[in-house]
């Protein structure tokens, strides 16, 4: 006798209701719908330091913890689990960044002859970026990946990270000035 | 700030996504974490799903049908590894992943995967699922199959042998032996074994002494031989001068790439060596190397140097580093020198000489002390 599967409902309350039962097909179907903006977050906040499978091992804890406290989730509530589950990505990332490991940093490479003309501009343009966002300390690297990356508003991201409103207005405008910088450098 | 900065550029910023079977190994460790509960197979038979996430690999004992006399099969699966079997049939089915089987002498068993199947009896064998990006792919089935697409799989054999088949033929693979098959591709024997990691096509990382000597008098010699070459003609002469503009210059962006993936993982040994007598021992080093090659043989490093630490640094940079004290740590900056001289590079355009100016700064610490510490 072949038993059926359930297939896990399209309407996102009921299928956090699912998930809270432990319907697997629902537990994956989260896992799919929200894998991608998680190992986005966790990979532009962890940078070189997540490689090596770190970005996965934590992409997979946000979504054990997220599991375990999904009784504790109001599906009907005013949190999306999106929000929910990326801030507990964004907190993951910033424990793992205070942890203290030997970090190597190739700087700046300078070659003795004038670089070719046809550099790969996208590229220079991301390796900016990438650089400028590592100088933030944790809190405000996801504050700007959150913003600029995943669509959230200052007040979101300020109540996600525990933060002062105005803190991460500045912060986040101090990391702008610096980037802008750094890409008009690239292309002067 | 979307106001003030480019989406275009922000979007320039991509990254990787994560692996695809990413949702198994999610679920696979939630079922770990739950509390054990007892299982009973079902008069219907039933399959026990491995799917195998913990970051360390697992090893897990089946019994074949008849136990009366066999010993177990014993299976250690990397964390990606996707297995089902049932312990019934004496039968696995693998679709990701890799996994090494060991099957006692006497015990016919069968490893089922989407691009070919093996059976085996006393037999250690590795079965590696090879992924899309997989270069091996393309090494071993050719562009043909790499553009099919589809599964492919190598298998290695430790001990004993195996019969690898697929729809489209068969391959018996001998001890130290691998055989590489896919959907759409009869499985072939290779001599050499090729389940670990292929190395970058370029160049090994390291070379040994005397592969390095034999690289360095096969570039003298072709070196040599560019000297003393007749006087070029004209047209000659206009097609170098044509590409004159790239000669001796090796992008920036590829001497990182050679770096980041080279230097810098031979380079923390190097640091962490020295980190367990001065756990605050960091700082700033600047290196300086060249390039030199030739199109037959290869870059190689020459006369690999450290600057003056006290040189001033870069006016732009925000905050300056402490320079590395070299001289404390003598040994370090050997294994630093040692390391980068075994970087292997492609020849600058043209042959001649590059020279690389290129700083590395050390840290042990926190990223959020570093961030922190503008």
């Amino acid at each position: 006798m072949l038993r059926t599967v359930p297939s896990a409902p399209n309407d996102p309350t009921a299928l956090i209701v699912a998930a809270q039962r432990g319907e697997r097909s629902a537990l994956r179907k989260l896992v799919r719908e929200h894998q991608g903006a998680v190992g986005g977050l966790l990979r532009r906040m962890l940078g070189p330091v997540g490689l090596g499978g770190l970005t996965e091992d934590l992409a997979q804890e946000t979504f054990l913890r997220a599991f375990r406290a999904l009784g504790r989730f109001d599906p009907e509530g005013p949190a999306r689990f999106s929000t929910w589950v990326l801030k507990i990505a964004a907190r993951l990332a910033i424990n793992e960044l205070a942890r203290k490991r030997p970090r190597i940093q190739p700087d700046a490479v300078l070659v003795d002859a004038e670089s070719p003309e046809r550099e790969h501009d996208r590229r220079r343009v991301a390796a900016a970026i990438e650089a400028a966002v590592a100088e933030l300390p944790p809190p405000f690297r996801a504050a700007f990946v959150l913003r600029e990356y995943h669509g959230l508003d200052y007040a979101e991201i300020a109540k996600m990270l525990d933060l002062e409103l105005g803190t991460v207005k500045s912060r986040l405008s101090r990391a702008r000035r610096l980037l802008r910088d750094r890409l008009k450098g690239i292309r002067s | 700030m979307t106001d003030d900065l480019d989406r275009n550029d922000l979007d320039a910023w991509t990254v990787e996504p994560l692996p695809d079977d990413f949702d198994a190994r999610v679920l696979a460790a939630w079922d770990e974490a739950q509390p054990s509960v007892e299982r009973r197979p079902s008069r219907v038979g039933w399959t026990l799903a491995l799917l195998l996430a913990a970051a360390a690999a697992l090893a897990v004992v089946l019994r074949p049908r008849d136990e009366r006399d066999a010993e177990a099969i014993a299976m250690r699966a990397s964390a990606s590894a996707q297995v089902t079997f049932a312990p019934g049939s004496d039968r696995a089915v693998q679709r990701t992943g890799t996994v090494t089987y060991v099957v006692p002498k006497g015990t016919p068993f069968v490893v089922q995967t989407p691009a070919a199947e093996v059976l085996v009896e006393g037999t250690e064998f590795t079965v590696e699922m090879l992924t899309m990006n997989d270069e091996r792919r393309r090494t071993y089935l050719g562009a043909g199959a790499l553009a099919l697409g589809g599964a492919a799989v190598a298998v290695y054999v430790t001990t004993g042998d195996a019969l690898v088949r697929n729809d489209h033929g068969g391959a018996r693979v001998g001890p130290t032996q691998t055989a590489v098959a896919s959907e759409h591709v009869a499985p072939r024997n290779e001599p050499a074994p090729i389940v670990a990691k292929a190395p970058r096509p370029r160049a090994p990382t390291k070379l040994t002494a005397a592969q390095r000597r034999d690289v360095q008098r096969r570039l003298a010699d072709a070196l040599a031989e560019r000297r003393t070459a007749p006087p070029k003609t004209p047209d000659e002469g206009a097609a170098e001068e044509a590409i004159a503009g790239d000669l001796g210059v090796l992008q920036k962006e590829y001497i990182r790439e050679v770096v980041a993936e080279d230097l810098v993982p031979l380079a923390s040994e190097c640091y962490e060596s020295v980190l367990a007598n001065a756990p605050d021992l960091g700082g700033r080093v600047v290196m300086r190397f060249s390039i030199v090659g030739d199109e037959s043989v290869g870059g190689l490093v020459e006369e690999v140097a450290f600057e003056d630490p006290n040189a001033p640094q870069d006016p732009e940079a925000e905050r300056a580093v402490p320079s590395f004290p070299l001289a404390e740590h003598p040994e370090f900056e050997e294994c630093m020198r040692e390391s980068t001289a075994s970087m292997l590079f492609e020849p600058p355009q043209g042959g001649g000489r590059v020279t690389v100016t290129y700083p590395i700064v050390f840290a042990n610490e926190a990223e959020s002390d570093a961030a922190s510490a503008e």
